[in-house]
Formats: C-alpha cells, structure tokens, sequence
C-alpha cells in the first residue's frame, strides 16, 4: 500500500500542470491534492537509526463558500534502519490521521465534524516535522490529553470585533482510526479559549476530561498557553496539569507538564532553537534542546538539534529533513 | 459586460465588492483580516475573498495590503493548510464570478478601475 501512495505523490508532482511544491496540485477549488513526508536520524550513545518518518497524501477543498473538507491519509513509521545493527524495519499500514468537514453558521458558530486535531494549545496544530522549529516534540505534546479527537467541534470568536476565540468539543465514540493514536479514549469532552491581545501576543487555557481505553483512567485536564512573536522570532509555552484516577482501583495520581520554548530568526532561511521541558510525573525530569532550522524555501525543512536529558543516557542528536509536495 | 481582470499596467489597486455587499468602505486593518481569513464576517456580512491570479497583482496587494513578502504569504498559507486551520482564497476568474452565488458578498482586488457587473469599489480608510 505504502507504495501505491508513494506512487500517486510521486506522479501528481511530476505530471500535474496546475502543481506548485506547498500547495500540491489544484484540481479545481473543490480539489486540491497534496501531501508531506518527512525522514529522520537520530543519534545516540544507545543507538544510531535512520527513519522514513511519514509520507502522507491530502485532499481539501471549498465545497461552497461555507463548506470545506479536508482528508488526509499518513502512513507512519514506513522504514526504519538501525546503523548498529544493520537491522531494518518496515511498517506498510495507512491510516485515517484527520477526515472532517466544516460548515460556517455566523461568526460565532462554526462547526467540524469528523477526525480533527484537538483544538488545544499551540503544539498540538502543528503535527507534521516540516511545520515544527524542532525535530523532536515536547513531552507535553503526546503524553497530556488525545492529539486527535473523532468527534465534533463548535468553535468561533465570542463577539464580532473581538479577540477571544472558543472552542467546544465532543468526542462520544470510539476514535475514527485506532492506529497511530497517542491515547486510546472512550470519550473525551472539553473547551478551550484564545484571547489575541494584539497582532503579537495571545494567551489561552484548556479543560477537558477524557478515559483512557486501555487502562480504564479517567483524566481531568487543566492547560495554559502563551505566545509572543515578532519580526525577529517567537516565544511560546504550554503547561497541563493531569488529574488521574483509575475508574476500577479509585487509585489517584496527578502530572505536570509543560514546556517554554524561543526561536530566534538569523535571516529568512534560518532559525535558531531553545527549549526547556519539565516533567512531573512519577519522577521529575528536564530535557533541554539546542537546534538549528533551515528552510531553503518554505515547504523544505531541514533541521538539527541536540537533547540534553536530567538522565544523561537519553541525551541525542537529531537531524532530519522533511517537505510538503 | 463582465469587466477584464487586468487591462492596465499601472499597479494601483482597486478594492472591489459584489453587489450583495452592503457597505462602501473599509479600513486596512479589515482588509487584512478577511484575506488572511483571520475574520470571515464584516458588519454582520459573511465575506468571501478572491485572490487575483495574476503575479505581479497579487505580490502588490500582498506587500501593499498583507503587508508580508510572498515567501511569508506562502509560509502562513501552508502553516494555515496543514494545520487544518484554514484553506487558502480561492482565484478570481470570469467564470468563477458567473458560477457563484450572487446572494453572498465577495470582495477582490484589480489593478484598474474596470469593475466588474453592479460591482462597487470600496472607499479605503487608513
């Protein structure tokens, strides 16, 4: 299958007329095709792998003015190579990443309806390498509440003029998709706001509560965000404090996670990176991460960074290249 | 007679809407917000922005207007994409102008006065 889509990706891009490297190939405004994909190294005192990461293909469109879709199909993890022990590993399966439809009511109700990325937060809208400044995701970004949500979002902006965005979600289902999923959960209910003070500076808050499929724990979320970005770079940072408790054992526990992150613009191609993450689950950890980011036109990045960990056996460098066709 | 997209080299830009339109003008701030997609509604109006096909035009009212140059127009359009924030405006065409629907207010841009049909040009407040 990896391969059937390998080869459609490949053909739209070479074949195709009305194509621009980005935007992928315009059918008309009811169709346009495009995808990513993306390749890692990453490097250690454990182990040296090379990975093809992803390779996934989209449909979207205007259906009327009003009317959108959007599809996209990921195959994830397609090859990896371990240079230590020249073992390799293929992964062919495609999966459903995001399939929803949205419809615009009025200014302060929209909805979408499908497979979409949980509105929360900054990290959580860029999921794919290319649109990152890091190789590497913070723990906040997988280990906090579901990446993908399989249900229904009102969301909009509370008053006409304003600055203040909502998001209402629903999700009382099994997820679209099992594959490729960071939480399996049997429902998962919640809401978030973004005020925009200005152009540069916006802040923002999630609550939600959610179960966990294969451990039956039900999750109550609380989440906190903050960017400032100007003409030379951008400051950003996400925390969420999980409270757990075991719906069979009534055992409890709770975790803090959060990530600040800076990146600093060289000139129009290249960006350097900082981040600091702190983690309080069972232990407390910290991981700081140096990188570098090139783009030599948007839709090409290359990256590099270097990890330091509070346990130093973890620490690693990463490199990887990634492109949307 | 439908008007043609670009009939003079000069690089004034004229702001233009629909007749299903109801107001006459607007600020620059407005202007940015609806082609970013950052807003969708004006006084109450649901809007649709039309991109102008053509270069030279659309780098003009991109630098003029979005203020932004067209690697960081087509950075936030591709960030907009993948992230499933927003699509891109679609192109402006004759033939799309026809095809759609008249009870919905469309706005664009052109480098002459040659409106189009009914069309108005909205009067730009800085």
């Amino acid at each position: 299958m990896k391969y059937i889509l390998l080869f459609i990706v490949l053909t739209i891009s070479l074949v195709a007329k009305d194509y621009e490297i980005g935007y992928g190939y315009k059918v008309n405004d009811a169709l346009h095709i495009s995808g990513y994909l993306s390749t890692e190294y990453s490097g250690s005192t454990k182990s040296n792998k090379f990975e093809f990461d992803d390779l996934a293909l989209l449909a979207y469109g205007n259906l009327s003015g009003k009317f959108s879709y959007f599809l996209e199909l990921e195959s994830s993890s397609l090859y990896k190579y371990d240079l230590d022990t020249d073992e390799s590993f293929n992964h062919s399966i495609i999966h459903l990443e995001r399939a929803y439809v949205d419809y615009v009511f009025s200014y302060r109700y929209k909805i979408r309806l499908g497979k979409q990325i949980t509105p929360i937060g900054y990290w959580n809208y860029e999921p794919i390498n290319v649109l990152r400044d890091t190789t590497s995701n913070p723990i906040y970004s997988y280990r906090t509440f579901p990446k993908l949500l399989s249900g229904i979002d009102v969301y909009g902006r509370i008053n006409q003029d304003g600055h203040l965005n909502y998001h209402a979600f629903i999700q009382a289902n099994k997820d679209l998709d099992q594959e490729a999923l960071n939480i399996k959960s049997v429902y998962f209910y919640g809401i978030s706001l973004k005020y925009d003070l200005d152009d540069l500076l916006s802040l923002g808050g999630a609550l939600g509560t959610y179960k966990i499929r294969d451990t039956n724990e039900v999750v109550n979320l609380f989440q906190l965000d903050a960017i400032y970005k100007n003409d030379r770079g951008e400051i950003k940072t996400e925390l969420a404090y999980n409270d757990i408790r075991n719906d069979v054992s009534n055992v409890s526990n709770q975790s803090f996670i959060g990530y600040i992150q800076g990146k600093y613009y060289i000139n129009d191609k290249e960006a350097l990176v900082s981040r600091y993450e702190y983690i309080n689950e069972k232990t407390i950890g910290h991981i700081g991460v140096l990188g570098y980011s090139y783009r030599p036109i948007y839709p090409i990045s290359i990256k590099t960074e270097y990890q330091i960990h509070s346990d130093n056996s973890h620490n690693k460098v990463l490199i990887s290249f990634s492109v949307l066709f | 007679m439908w008007g043609v997209l670009n009939a003079d080299s000069s690089m004034y830009l004229h702001i233009i809407a629909s007749p299903s339109c109801h107001f006459k003008k607007l600020d620059k701030i407005e202007i940015k917000k609806i082609f970013l997609k950052k807003r969708q509604y004006i006084k109450g109006e649901f809007i649709i922005v039309l991109d102008n096909p053509q270069k030279k035009i659309y780098k003009k009212f991109v630098y003029s207007y979005l203020h932004k140059t067209i690697r960081e127009i087509k950075a936030y359009w591709m960030r907009m994409l993948f992230t499933g924030k927003k699509i891109p405006p679609a192109t402006l065409s004759v033939a799309k102008l026809k095809a759609y629907n008249d009870n919905i207010c469309y706005i664009t841009y052109i480098n002459k006065g040659i409106i189009f049909e009914n069309w108005h040009e909205l009067k730009i407040m800085r």
